[in-house]
């Protein structure tokens, strides 16, 4: 029976769900709203000089490859995990492809495919490794990145490896590139949002025990996931090749914190679950990016620019971290 | 409410800090209030300062000029200290440093796209990556090479084809590696121990070690009984100290960043003084007089900041239309600057690490064909080749009290 | 008499990995390792990675991350060795002012993680930045250098008596304390804990505090083997804290047998004997890292799988019993 008691509960849970939706609603644009004021800060203080046509395009140069990694880092974060060894394995798969390369035997397009395949091998012996073994994925990852920069470094120790610059610099385009950018992000939203992949890794990061119970196969999604972030790191291990010309023992040695803190800034949930999103990469990626431009662009003292990162990604994560009531987080 | 607080508190400190961090590099431009000679009037930290008069231009009278520099961390004490030596000059050239940390290569080449974004006539890295190369072609920037060169045969043809780039000053690394053996070696040790960074970390080191094992090759009666390549040198040199009692050598490849006082302090801890094992190595720490003094220290090269002011030079002569070297591929070599002494050290102290540089900005100004048109490449010569503790007191003493 | 055997048996399972590395090495290493003087050089280099085991460990047994840790340590030791010069207090005031300093900053951290309440790992890693900035900021960006008698700490037997000292108070408290007690409840389960009228935030905020003072110490010992700290920057002070993780890891794989404290102890100092071990045989720092990653990864395969060895052996024991009541009752 319809009583004033009824109704007014109905109100109160209105008001509820009302604020409950604005809330989640700061949260997930505060990202993008922390993108569009760094872009605007910037723009401000070196007088239009980072939104100019050339800086917008050494942008897209300068991102590629965060995004690409951060996109594929997704599938890894949303079910829980974690790869410290994206940068140690950039490192393996450069010395692979430059080796390969300088043999002469294939042609660059055909170097692309083996870069990606080394890369998946990678990744798969990392996922493998975590889930036949049961060494938490931080410590498989972190015993992979030794093995791979020790390989480098090994690779690297007379004297840092060069390929023939002409020979690769037209991969170095940027048309290339931007539609590389987009294809990842497109088939990565796809395969993230609209496919069983995605739905899987999601629910495995929401509740693993639920999932398994479910009928997921756990250990699959998680070794496909990893694979996944190798493949990419392998992809974009061979665009930075060609876009350096270089290896040295220390190449990829920034990617894995850039990585966490793009996905972190972006406002994606570490712990993973049904919140992941693909944006949160991509906005965090390219906060990252346009931070690291548009300091260098101004000015800053370089012993500052950490300090300033730092405080700025700790203010975005603070404002833009979504908490449940009562959560015990770590 | 919270977040609004915490929001603004964090919005504060990172104006505060940008504000901080921006001062110190963007005055240059502005400071043209400097006496009407090129010369710096900041007191040395010790002794008095008499003015140096030159018949150079003054900063007010220069064109601003813009000059980005790459290294791998300003805060390494050489880093600080190149920072310092070119902030230093840039106020008497009127000329604004854009100082940026890169040593990755995909690091760099994002640091030179963004440098030649920032409008630089100019750019001066530890590294250079054929991208680099590329890059300044097209945008008709200069570039040029410090503290290290460049050794892949196709690189080196790039840069022999490159109109913009300027050269590579270097100190001669693989010479100083053989010196601290023929040192120690002279001085009696015939069972050393080495230790350096990992191999590839930096081309320095491995040329260093390169000119150890040279060395070491001339003399059969020399022992290496061990070496080390890694992070941890230190306790590296504790192992050694204990597994190797007949050691009576240690060449160390490297100390920048409290790493010479850290082996300092290894040698008095570990008793190795005691034991009169004598010790060489580059970058001079604090603590080096009385090393030097107690015959501890045999060998100790370091004063390379300076090699900053050459190629800045090299690059201010480019950008005024006077590219001094036709052949940049091949690198130009300069001392390190050794001591032997207590004096000697306290002649650095005072005559290096100062407030008025090895090389103050009217000298430099004399390598610059715009203002010496008797600026040439055997001037470059000279200056690299006659450095060392001896000439800096001696161009010196009169303005340094 | 079962509770001493059982007690000595597990003291025995405890001590297996150092044994069995020390042993290792003793016969590869060709007479570069294993005698008295190195193993007690070894055990020197040990002291800091050890206290800075401790400041973590607390954290990691519930979860936590703290990779901010190395930059708390440079700056207390930068804090610290200044101060002793400024104010003439010698060695207890290096002391003192280490383990302030390390304190404040810990509790600054824990204030941050409690209100912010963002996950450990993300709040530490952007706390890195920060605090690596502060080490420039502070004494002109010049770092602090001490030598002469303060720095008589790091020789033995005094460093050996602060390790003991250090290992005692983290024993106590970890053990005999509401504190360690709660800790230990919130690492078995944090929401029963809860439920069971524990305060999470409030144990989390205290084990940061506590953490601080191990980072203190850890920076006396820090400055006291160097003579110099430099102000750090590039996230350098990341490399420290994974050290230290990694002896937690086999810390941790080390409770079946023995209390955490020991566990602690006994895998930072194994790792230590381990790196000493491959510089003695001559390995390239390539082959160092790799074996020490390996030799990682191999302790924890055994330590997630025990369930599975212990399970695998029980179901073989079941089996067997099985069998043989079968085959005696076809006899019969």
């Amino acid at each position: 029976m319809e009583t004033l008691a009824n109704n007014h509960d109905e109100i109160s849970y209105m008001v509820l769900l009302k604020k409950h939706k604005k809330k989640k609603m700061f949260s997930s644009i505060i990202p993008f709203m922390g993108l569009i004021f760094i872009i605007c800060f910037f723009a401000l203080v070196t007088k239009g000089n980072t939104i100019s046509i050339s800086n917008l395009s050494n942008l897209v140069n300068q991102s590629f490859t965060l995004i690409i990694v951060a996109v594929a880092a997704v599938f890894v974060y949303s079910h829980g995990g974690i790869d410290m060894s994206v940068g140690a394995v950039q490192g393996f798969v450069s010395v692979i492809i430059a080796m390969v390369a300088l043999q002469g035997v294939l042609p660059g397009w055909a170097i692309l495919p083996v870069g990606i395949l080394v890369g998946m091998f990678c990744g798969f012996c990392t996922g493998s490794i975590h889930v036949l073994i049961g060494v938490p994925a931080f410590v498989v990852s972190l015993c992979v990145n030794y093995i791979c920069t020790g390989i480098v470094a090994s690779a690297c120790a007379n004297s840092d490896i060069y390929l023939p610059y002409a020979q690769y610099a037209s991969w170095n385009n940027l048309l290339l590139k931007g539609g590389v950018v987009l294809a990842i992000i497109g088939i990565g939203f796809f395969v993230f949002e609209y496919t069983k992949v995605g739905k899987y890794l999601k629910a495995i990061g929401g509740n693993m025990n639920t999932a398994n119970q479910s009928g997921v196969i756990v250990k699959k999604y998680v070794v496909l996931a990893y694979t996944i972030l190798g493949g990419t790191v392998g992809l974009i291990a061979f665009f930075a090749l060609a876009r350096t010309g270089a290896i040295t023992a220390q190449t990829g040695s920034g990617l894995m914190l850039d990585v966490l803190t793009a996905i972190v800034l972006g406002g994606f949930p570490l712990a993973g679950g049904a919140k992941s999103r693909i944006r949160s990469a991509i906005i965090g990626a390219l906060t990252v990016t346009v931070l690291s431009n548009g300091l260098t662009i101004w000015g800053i003292d370089p012993n500052y620019i950490n300090g300033i990162q730092g405080i700025l990604f700790l203010i975005i994560v603070s404002v833009s971290y979504e908490r449940k009531k009562n959560e015990i987080f770590n | 409410m919270k977040k609004t607080a915490i929001l603004a508190l964090f919005l504060a400190l990172v104006m505060l800090l940008g504000t901080v961090g921006c001062v110190a590099p963007a005055e240059t431009n502005e400071n043209t209030n400097q006496t009407e000679t090129a010369t710096s009037t900041e007191p040395a930290s010790e002794g008095t300062v008499t003015e140096s008069k030159d018949n150079y231009p003054a900063a007010s009278e220069l064109n601003p000029y813009k000059v980005g520099v790459m290294w791998y961390s300003y805060s390494d004490q050489l880093g600080s200290s190149i920072k310092k030596n070119l902030e230093y000059l840039g106020k008497d050239f009127n000329v604004e440093f854009t100082f940026v940390e890169a040593y990755l290569p995909e690091d760099s080449v994002a640091a030179t796209e963004n440098l030649i974004q920032n409008g630089v006539d100019g750019i001066m890295s530890l590294v250079i990556y054929p991208d680099m190369i590329q890059q300044c072609e097209t945008a008709g920037v200069y570039l040029g090479q410090f503290c290290n060169e460049t050794t892949d045969v196709d690189m080196l043809k790039m840069i022999a084809d490159s109109k913009y780039f300027v050269g590579m000053v270097n100190e001669n690394d693989e010479a100083c590696g053989e010196a601290m053996v023929d040192d120690l070696y002279a001085r009696g040790c015939r069972n050393i121990v080495w230790l350096s960074i990992p191999a590839g970390a930096a081309s320095n080191h491995d040329s260093r070690v390169r000119g150890i094992e040279t060395a070491v090759a001339k003399y059969p009666d020399l022992t290496v009984l061990a070496n080390y390549r890694g992070d941890k040198m230190g306790e590296a040199l504790q192992s050694f100290a204990v597994t190797y009692p007949d050691m009576d050598g240690i060449i160390a490849t490297g100390g920048s960043n409290g790493g010479t006082e850290e082996f300092y302090q290894i040698m008095t801890s570990e008793g190795l003084t005691d034991r009169g094992v004598i010790f060489a190595t580059i970058d001079i720490g604090q603590g080096t007089g009385e090393r030097l003094a107690s015959g501890d220290l045999g060998w100790i090269g370091g004063g390379q900041f300076p090699t900053s002011s050459i190629v800045f030079s090299l690059l201010y002569n480019a950008i005024t239309g006077n590219k001094i070297l036709d052949n940049p591929e091949k690198a130009l070599y300069r001392n390190f600057m050794t001591l032997q002494s207590e004096d000697d050290y306290n002649n650095y102290v005072k005559f290096v690490e100062g407030a008025i540089p090895p090389y103050t900005s009217g000298e430099i100004k004399a390598l610059i064909k715009a203002f010496n048109p008797d600026a040439s490449i055997e001037l470059y010569n000279l200056y690299n080749s006659t450095y060392s503790i001896e000439d800096v007191v001696a161009r010196h003493a009169d303005t340094i009290g | 008499m079962s509770k001493a055997k059982d007690y000595g048996l597990r003291a025995l399972k405890s001590l297996l990995l150092p044994v069995v590395v020390y042993l290792a090495f003793l016969i590869i290493g060709n007479g570069r390792f294993g005698s008295a003087a190195s193993m007690i050089v070894i055990a020197r280099q040990s002291v800091m990675p050890i206290l800075i085991s401790f400041a973590l460990a607390c954290n990691m047994s519930v979860g936590m991350w703290d990779f901010s840790a190395g930059a708390v340590v440079v700056i207390a030791a930068i804090v610290g060795g200044n101060l002793t010069k400024i104010t003439g207090l010698g060695l207890p005031g290096l002391i003192t002012a280490c383990i302030l300093t390390a304190v404040i900053l810990s509790a600054f951290t824990g204030f941050l993680y409690n209100v912010m309440k963002v996950p450990s790992m993300v709040l530490t890693i952007g706390l890195v930045l920060v605090y690596e900035t502060v080490t420039f900021l502070i004494f002109k960006g010049n770092g602090a250098l001490i030598s002469g008698d303060i720095t008589k700490l790091a020789s033995s037997p005094y460093c050996f008596l602060v390790l003991a000292v250090m290992f005692g108070i983290f024993y106590l408290v970890f053990n005999y304390t509401p504190f360690g007690h709660n800790v230990r409840a919130l690492g078995n389960g944090q929401l029963i804990a809860k439920n069971a009228g524990l305060s999470p935030a409030k144990t989390k905020f205290t084990s940061f505090v506590f953490g601080g003072i191990f980072l203190g110490m850890a920076a006396v010992m820090l400055i006291s083997m160097k003579g110099m700290v430099k102000a750090t920057g590039s996230m350098a002070t990341i490399s420290t804290v994974f050290d230290a993780m990694m002896g937690i890891f086999i810390g941790l794989f080390l409770t079946k047998y023995c209390n955490l404290a020991f566990g602690v102890f006994i895998g930072a100092f194994t790792m230590k004997m381990l790196n000493a071990g491959l510089i003695a045989v001559g390995l390239s720092t390539t082959f160092r890292d790799i074996t020490s990653g390996l030799f990682l990864l191999l302790i924890l395969a055994i330590s997630s799988n025990q369930g599975k060895i212990t399970e695998f052996r029980s179901k073989k024991k079941r089996a067997a019993e099985a069998n043989r009541a079968f085959e005696s009752s076809l006899i019969s």
